[in-house]
């Protein structure tokens, strides 16, 4: 009886955001400088998608067809996966780190990533050429997990990791990484430019290719996050609580690390640093859905997924004839939600 | 049931427990008292395997701790540590359930009778009617008794529990040994709780053990343990012993200095 109810809950939830996301996805398509009748959004992605198998091209290529296929899915797409990749990767620190305020950006593993994914970007000169987009994310996963384990080593207190050491060994670990990236950014006269948007954070000519990236990235991580959801339940009671309950807590917690690791650094290699999504879409699922992991981890993705797709959205249309960088929106709205959290748990004296 | 030969516990190089040997056999209530920094916690952590002997050994069931899976160990002992806390708002009946773990494999969703045992222990604690509470909603009494709830529900041969009565007032200590004790006596369970009140100590456990410095000093029934000199000797205070007026278990009262 209990377990029917709960299991059609979860896929009613699941179902319904799934199906939120999918209309977030065609309407994002359909909106910007040329607007594009949904009906024709729709039969163009599903027509393109079937000509995959067949490899036939049927009649004229039309403007509309290269705006929707070569232009706005994959970046709807990447926009989709970025945010179920940082929505997940925040879930699972917040759940290994016993802290709610944990998230990839404030954590400094973003950072890491971002500095990793320079020296890519250094490298290879340009992101667009075939090098960058192979090397960005080895590097930026290097980077990503020096900062994981620099974070856990210097914020643990004993068994625990109480905020304020993770937030302060997040703030120090930002500004060292910021520095090197300041020391990067200096030495790359020639690409200064697209350096400094990369890192701001954007899928502004983002196409297949990073598509291609990050969705290996994505599935590694859903699959991780599914595989360990009850664990993560078990490990919020603590390690040893965890342990006493059958948990295999070290081989849990390397998982885990890889996990978010992995879908961080995913992320930074494609888009760059979009800061909050990891700390304010697994909050707000939360709250919805209640913290059991096996139905927060799956619901976070599709939130998280829903969201950068609106934000991204905002970012093309809100300026009338330029774009602005994703990161921008997503830190005017986490920014103060992250305040908002500080204040109210410091009120409960943590 | 559990045997421990030798056992050397320590931090780094600093010893906290040294050489201890004693066997606790199945069905006993054995209280370990000791003044702060004794070991206690310590010791009762290695009986669950949480914390490594530097040497010796502990075997529950005739085998080591360390040749046990951490599967099988959890169907057999559950352990309630010093003020629990969870980081999320589970509700009381989510984190009661989590002690079904052990027996569920990794996709299995809860059964039935899974939910029949979480009733029943939710029924058996008291936490019944706060069974939809989100537990950062509890008193820290509330919280304590739905740990001791959710290590009730994975069922275990041996329950360890590190000063269970320390949020509690002295209604709820009572009610919290009364069913202790209850579930030893009808289901034959194994309690060992590490104690701070010497006098809960005498009323409900069999045999205590008194740790000092890390080395026991003393294993036996209350009557034979709560000695005026051996308390005097353990915590540094004087006190004078009575016997209970119903049970003639001993009762310590403390001795004012003036």
């Amino acid at each position: 009886m209990f377990d029917l109810k709960q299991r059609s809950r979860w896929a009613a939830i699941l179902i319904t955001l799934t199906l939120v996301l999918l209309v977030c996805m065609v309407l994002a398509i359909a909106i910007g400088r040329v607007a594009i009748p949904t009906g024709e959004v729709v039969s163009v992605v599903l027509r393109r998608f079937f000509n995959l198998f067949t490899s036939k091209v049927q009649g004229e290529i039309t403007s509309h067809e290269v705006i929707v296929w070569n232009l706005r899915l994959p970046r709807v797409i990447l926009a989709a996966a970025v945010g179920a990749c940082l929505a997940l990767a925040g879930c699972m620190m917040q759940g290994l780190l016993r802290n709610p305020m944990a998230d990839p950006y404030v954590v400094g593993v973003s950072a890491g990533a971002s500095v990793g994914g320079a020296i890519a970007f250094l490298v290879a000169e340009s992101l667009t050429a075939s090098w960058g987009v192979a090397l960005t994310p080895i590097l930026a996963f290097l980077g990503a997990i020096g900062a994981v384990v620099a974070v856990y080593l210097i914020a643990r207190v004993g068994e625990r990791i109480p905020i304020i050491s993770l937030l302060l060994s997040g703030i120090a670990l930002n500004t060292v990484l910021s520095a090197v990236l300041s020391l990067l950014i200096y030495y790359a006269s020639r690409e200064l430019q697209s350096l400094i948007y990369w890192l701001m954070g954007s899928f502004t000519g983002r196409g297949w290719p990073q598509v291609a990236v990050i969705i290996p990235h994505l599935l590694i991580g859903l699959v991780l996050s599914i595989f360990l959801a009850r664990d993560l339940n078990a490990l919020s009671l603590g390690e040893e609580a965890a342990a006493t309950l059958g948990v295999n807590v070290e081989s849990c917690k390397r998982l885990l690390l890889l996990a978010s690791t992995l879908l961080t650094a995913g992320s930074v290699a494609v888009s760059g640093i979009i800061g909050f999504v990891g700390l304010l879409v697994p909050h707000i699922a939360r709250l919805l859905f209640g913290p059991d992991h096996r139905l927060l981890l799956p619901a976070a993705a599709l939130l998280g997924g829903i969201f950068l797709v609106v934000a991204d959205l905002l970012s093309r249309i809100l300026l009338p004839n330029a774009e602005l960088p994703v990161g921008i929106i997503t830190s005017i709205c986490g920014g103060p939600f992250f305040l908002y959290l500080l204040r109210r748990n410091s009120k409960r004296s943590y | 049931m559990l045997v421990v030969t030798n056992l050397t516990l320590s931090y780094g190089q600093k010893p906290v427990v040294e050489e201890v040997s004693f066997e606790i056999s199945q069905g006993q209530f054995v209280a370990v008292l000791g003044p702060n920094g004794s070991g206690k916690s310590t010791l009762l952590r290695a009986l669950c395997r949480l914390h490594k002997p530097q040497t010796g050994t502990v075997s529950f069931a005739g085998r080591d701790l360390r040749d046990w899976s951490q599967r099988e160990l959890a169907q057999q002992m559950a352990f309630v540590r010093q003020s629990p806390a969870a980081a999320f708002d589970f509700t009381v009946e989510e984190l009661a359930m989590l002690g079904r773990m052990p027996y569920l494999r990794r996709f299995q969703r809860e059964t039935e009778q899974d939910y029949a045992v979480v009733h029943h222990y939710l029924r058996l604690t008291g936490l019944w009617p706060l069974r939809h509470r989100g537990l950062h909603s509890l008193s820290g009494g509330e919280l304590q008794r739905a740990f001791v709830c959710q290590a009730l529900v994975q069922e275990p041969k041996l329950l360890l529990l590190d000063e269970p009565t320390n949020h509690l007032d002295i209604n709820h200590q009572l009610e919290l040994l009364e069913l202790l004790a209850a579930l030893n006596r009808e289901h034959r369970l194994t309690v060992v709780a590490v104690l701070h009140d010497l006098n809960l100590a005498a009323l409900y456990a069999e045999r205590l053990l008194v740790l000092k410095a890390g080395c026991l000093v003393a294993d036996g029934p209350p009557e034979q343990v709560l000695r005026p000199e051996l308390v005097e000797q353990t915590f540094g205070c004087a006190v004078s012993v009575l016997l209970h007026p119903v049970n003639s278990r001993p009762q310590v009262l403390l001795m004012p200095h003036a």
